[in-house]
């Protein structure tokens, strides 16, 4: 291939994100049965280690992983493994092609469990389970006057997608404006109040006209002082914010009471008319069985608590969970597993997980709500989230009502 | 001993009253930086020893180490 200047894509970040992901290693087809001919072609191509395979060896398979190439006889395939490197594979590729009894190689590509949702040219999974696509408002005027506060490292101003928008911010952190050195606030708050793609009509954000408030309360490496998001927090209540949400928390232990601080500005914020909203904590490791308390402030009674569901609306792995009694129980789960949303330039876009990424998909559909309706402020608020939320398989330890739901009505994308 | 950052938190019958346990907190030894009356809660650093003293203070209904929060790094192999 000639060289070039031009980068390796087509310019759209999402659609690359969106790609199959190659594992390096190459499926090769072969026009019949695979007999002696084609094991012969497959070690002129990489040398010896060729391996035939029975169907009845494919349970043992994995024992097999160290194989330069497998050769299954009877389907007429063989893999050729990852571990010669791209150019070496390059070169193999090019042989075996050119070999008449192979009929094709591609690239193998890793599968994936399949999904009830999956990301498609027209929004995010997410956007697509919390039934956001279905809003009855005009995405351009989606969460419109309705104040929404995004509490966490600030937002990448410069970011296309954002371009236009009237956003009011303030640091909390000494030293720091609110230009996002970390990444994680500018994917929360694209969740939350982002909408299309720049010029595409790929959509992964929510409440895409809310009056987006963000206030900067961790640091450009990510740790912030409890007094800061204390103070960020008093900020987005007093500024009528009616939906406050909180990518944040630290891990708390089994058996530990809420803080009656967070109890106090949770209560303080729905008698104000705000929300705030917080993401449970990642700390379980359910694979083994464990699941770990919901964090703080997310376990103040009075601050709603996010669980993560993944593409199959189960719990997530990492998702923590209602161990703790008097506050520490899960109120709603929204999307968290493989999210795509802004991230600061030159990337501009990625995928990410945990319940940072639940919390922002409740916050931008509670803007949807507070809109349709001005008496849906504070505890109104909570209890139409929660009353409309999706039940699930999950038990309500690991999910609370369910996941999240957007108004209904005419479809309006 | 090294200054470590301290959390007073009011009582609920005091909470209309913290700028006057914030000055008695100061008479107790304590730095007072930040001063949240909205929820009966001031920041501040001083002695360690103060977290034992201070909780003798009226109006306190607890004194903590000030706690801080920290994201993961960010990867889309870690979770948020």
């Amino acid at each position: 291939m000639a060289a070039t200047d031009e980068p390796a894509t087509d310019g759209n970040s999402v659609l690359d994100l969106l790609r199959p992901k190659a594992t390096g290693g190459l499926v090769v087809s072969f026009a019949e049965r695979a007999g002696r001919d084609e094991v012969s072609a497959l070690e002129n191509a990489i040398g010896s280690g060729v391996r035939s395979v029975g169907l009845s060896d494919a349970a043992e398979i994995n024992a097999l992983d160290s194989e330069p190439a497998l050769v299954f006889e009877e389907l007429g395939v063989a893999f050729v493994s990852e571990r010669f490197g791209l150019e070496a594979t390059s070169s193999i590729r090019a042989k075996l092609m050119d070999t008449e009894c192979v009929q094709n190689v591609r690239p193998e590509f890793y599968m994936f469990a399949i999904e009830t949702f999956g990301d498609t040219a027209e929004a995010t999974w997410g956007v697509r389970a919390v039934g956001a696509l279905d809003s009855p408002q005009r995405i351009e005027e989606r969460g419109e006057g309705i104040r929404l506060a995004v509490l966490d490292t600030g937002l990448d101003l410069t970011h296309p997608d954002f371009a236009g928008r009237n956003i009011v911010q303030r640091s909390f952190v000494p030293g720091q404006g609110v230009q996002d050195g970390h990444g994680h606030g500018t994917h929360c708050a694209g969740t939350a109040a982002g909408g299309r793609a720049a010029q595409s009509q790929f959509r992964y954000g929510i409440a895409s006209n809310a009056e987006l408030y963000v206030g900067k309360v961790l640091n450009n490496a990510g740790s912030g002082r409890e007094r800061d998001i204390i103070a960020g927090m008093i900020w987005a209540i007093q500024q009528r914010c009616a939906v406050v949400s909180m990518s944040l928390g630290r891990p708390v232990q089994p058996g530990e009471e809420p803080a009656p601080e967070y109890e106090r500005i949770g209560r303080l914020a729905l008698q104000q008319g705000s929300l705030l909203i917080a993401a449970a904590g990642n700390e379980s490791s359910r694979r083994y069985g464990f699941i770990a308390p919901v964090g703080a402030p997310a376990n103040a009674p009075s601050i709603m608590a996010v669980a993560a569901v993944d593409q199959s609306l189960e719990v997530a792995e990492f998702s923590c969970g209602a161990i703790n009694p008097g506050g520490g129980e899960i109120d709603i789960a929204g999307p968290g597993v493989g999210i795509l949303s802004a991230t600061p330039q030159p990337e501009l876009y990625r995928k990410m997980q945990g319940t940072s990424m639940a919390c922002p998909h409740v916050a931008g559909v509670a803007a949807l709500w507070a809109e349709t309706d001005p008496e849906l402020r504070g505890q109104a608020l909570w209890d139409k989230l929660t009353g409309t939320a999706r039940g699930l398989d999950a038990p309500a330890r690991d999910v609370g009502a369910g996941l999240v739901q957007a108004p209904q009505g005419q479809a309006g994308v | 001993m090294a200054d470590i950052a301290l959390k007073v938190v009011v009582d609920e019958a005091h909470i209309g009253k913290t700028d006057m346990v914030s000055r008695s907190a100061v008479k107790a030894g304590m730095r007072v930086e930040s001063i949240v009356p909205e929820i009966g809660v001031i920041y501040g650093s001083g002695d360690e020893t103060l977290l034992a003293s201070l909780a003798k203070v009226e109006g306190v209904q607890k004194v903590d180490k000030e706690t801080s929060f920290c994201l993961p790094p960010c990867s889309e192999k870690v979770p948020q």
